[in-house]
């Protein structure tokens, strides 16, 4: 009695065993299926966006450069004086931003980029010429809009276009490593140039550090 | 008494599943050959599907679902593959998206590698790449943003070869980065840094002197303050020659070709009594303890050329034989970088062996104990089991940069605007590439040539 016992126990032990190991392989391989989230405002995860998944700038990073911008613009004097009491609402137009960094980040600024043009838009204080317009008039007149503003070109398309202020900038970067932390500072400069002057109208500077750790 | 005989049966039958699994891994090296075979008689696509198949993919507009083990660097060997077929852009993807891998793997502590690499081989751990790999991968990525004549996404390149350079440089693993400087330098000059760009060409001096980059830097001199000795010396070597560094053309072509393929690592066996030798102080544990073993040999990775045959290339544009100049011989880097860790590979062989030994000797006990009179045999046996199964499922790390370029040549001439034919041509491999480009005035172009054979 006492080793049918024992025995019914073993095999009840083995049968526990094998079902955990079962168990174990069936979790380990469901982990490796892969799943889908819907993230933001209005959804069961609304904090998806928050953390920050790699040193490249993100939605927040963008929001945050373009809201300090716009606050520094909008209560700047040249705003106020040159823009918000004349009241003519002048022609503007943006020039890309030249990535000066040691991260690809091409897309991240076209996402900047359109932000900017949106907001100030919204401000209903400008009118903005679609980039899209601006591109084809670069090619129809044989010039080249790179990232780097040129004064000469923006001189030529501003004409054509009858725009007063070019919107332009720059980011830069610096990136440094200490043993498993990679930190990279990021600075973006954006002005406002008068075309036909040259003459720098505003400019703000905003910065943003993103780091990673091992 | 059951309970242990479930045990007993359980932990053999893990132990052959284990041995069923494992030793049906081939090294890298084995997984990778038959991808360098079609890539060395030239055919390129055959090549990319075989890599595909390493990567799980079905096609090269496929990145692979998971970046796990040797990934980032079988994404490397296609990137190579993709510059040479032409495929700057894909090209660009798989570099930058290896990249991102390797240098998350740096930064992040390995613990289950750091576990298996001790009992198995250093093969159980994620790959990370060695200080040149590290240094040419922004170069040769470069080199695709000026393929695509994006002088912009190439600038960041040039950026992240300094960060990465500066960064090896503060670790001690400092190496001359002669190919990813000249490059650099190329992007800033055109991007009128001219300070910046003297600065790259001081840096690709440093490998010894470029005949064709006198012209470049006594024309930047003219107006950039920034003097180095190697700028020095070379603006006083072209004093004479002074208004060659004012071509008559602003525009410019720049062929870059990229040769052949490094040495790569296979498993090599040697007695371990050669193999203490040479490990010196780099082994962990009891060496004595190797005298029990059955196993008298240690299998190590060792480095074997890669039989490249593009060696030399020949430059005609508009039918005019233009000289090459080698910036960059990656073969030598990666063998004197070999050599320098060579004693600590071998160091952890036979530490791994060691521990092997060890659980050996344990089983050895073991069987010694629960065999009664046939105690010694059984214990001979057990010994024989563990210790054999281990050399089994011990793998030499056999993974490198394979399709990484032997040896890089470049040649600037300042042409004419307008069309210009550009042939390249490989007497080795009896390849040719004739490429028609435009050039803007002011502006440059950029001809790519990569011959991984």
């Amino acid at each position: 009695m006492m080793d049918l016992a024992v025995s019914r126990r073993s095999i009840s032990n083995h049968a526990i065993a094998a079902v955990s190991l079962f168990s174990a392989f069936a979790i380990l391989l469901g982990g490796c299926a892969q799943q889908a989230i819907r993230g933001g405002e209005g959804t069961d995860n609304p904090d998806l966006d928050a953390p920050a998944l790699s040193v490249k700038l993100d939605r927040e990073d963008i929001n945050y450069l373009v809201a300090d911008y716009l606050g520094a613009l909008e209560s700047s004097r040249f705003w106020q004086q040159e823009i918000r009491k004349r009241g003519d609402r002048p022609l503007v137009a943006i020039w890309p931003i030249q990535n000066a960094t040691s991260q690809h980040i091409e897309d991240q600024l076209l996402t900047l980029l359109s932000s900017i043009e949106t907001a100030l838009v919204n401000t209903g204080d400008v009118r903005v010429v679609a980039r899209s317009r601006q591109a084809e008039l670069a090619k129809e007149v044989g010039l080249q809009q790179t990232s780097a503003y040129d004064a000469s070109t923006a001189r030529e398309i501003g004409r054509q276009l009858g725009v007063k202020y070019f919107f332009t900038g720059k980011i830069t970067s610096v990136e440094e490593r200490l043993n498993k932390l990679k930190r990279v500072q990021y600075s973006l400069f954006l002005q406002v140039i008068e075309i036909e002057t040259g003459m720098i109208e505003f400019q703000n500077e905003v910065t943003r550090s993103k780091a990673i750790k091992g | 008494m059951i309970l242990d005989g479930c045990f007993r049966r359980g932990a053999g039958l893990a132990l052959v599943a284990a041995f069923g699994l494992l030793s049906g891994c081939a090294t890298y090296s084995d997984r990778i050959a038959e991808v360098q075979a079609e890539a060395s008689r030239g055919a390129y696509p055959a090549a990319l599907k075989k890599i595909n198949k390493v990567l799980g993919v079905s096609s090269v507009q496929d990145l692979p679902r998971s970046w796990k083990g040797d990934r980032p660097l079988a994404i490397l060997e296609r990137a190579m593959l993709l510059q040479a077929t032409g495929e700057y852009a894909l090209s660009s993807r798989d570099m930058s998206g290896a990249e991102t891998e390797l240098e998350l793997l740096d930064l992040k502590m390995d613990t289950p590698g750091q576990i298996g690499k001790y009992i198995y081989s250093d093969s159980s751990q994620d790959y990370e790449a060695s200080p040149t790999e590290r240094m040419t991968l922004n170069g040769l990525n470069l080199v695709n943003f000026l393929a695509l004549g994006d002088l912009s996404k190439a600038a960041v390149e040039a950026r992240r070869f300094t960060n990465m350079r500066d960064y090896l440089a503060s670790i001690g693993l400092g190496t001359h980065g002669t190919f990813g400087a000249y490059v650099s330098g190329f992007v800033f000059e055109w991007l009128g840094e001219g300070d910046r760009a003297l600065r790259y060409y001081e840096e690709a001096l440093e490998g010894g002197n470029l005949n064709s980059l006198a012209a470049p830097i006594a024309r930047l001199a003219r107006s950039n303050p920034y003097r180095g000795p190697r700028i020095e010396a070379s603006l006083a070597r072209s004093a004479p020659n002074a208004t060659a560094g004012g071509s008559a053309s602003n525009s410019e072509i720049l062929t870059i070709i990229a040769l052949g393929r490094v040495p790569h690592k296979v498993p090599k066996r040697i007695p371990i009594g050669v193999a203490v030798g040479l490990a010196g102080t780099w082994i962990t544990g009891n060496a004595a303890i190797l005298e029990r073993s059955v196993f008298k040999v240690v299998v190590y990775p060792e480095l074997e050329n890669s039989g490249t045959r593009a060696k030399k290339a020949t430059l005609k544009i508009d039918g005019s034989s233009v000289p090459v100049e080698f910036v960059s011989h990656l073969g030598s880097d990666i063998r004197k970088e070999y050599e320098l860790i060579k004693p600590r590979i071998l160091g952890a062989a036979l530490t791994r062996m060691i521990a092997r030994a060890a659980v050996a000797e344990g089983a050895r006990y073991a069987g010694r104990q629960a065999g009664g009179g046939a105690g010694a045999l059984i214990g001979l046996l057990a010994a024989l089991a563990a210790e054999g199964s281990l050399v089994a499922l011990d793998k030499p790390d056999t993974r490198s940069w394979t399709f990484m370029p032997e040896q890089i040549a470049v040649a600037r001439i300042a042409v004419a605007p307008g069309e210009h034919q550009v042939d390249v041509v490989i007497p080795g491999v009896s390849e040719t590439r004739s490429v028609l480009v435009n050039v803007p005035n002011g502006g440059f172009a950029v001809v790519v040539v990569t011959v991984p054979r």
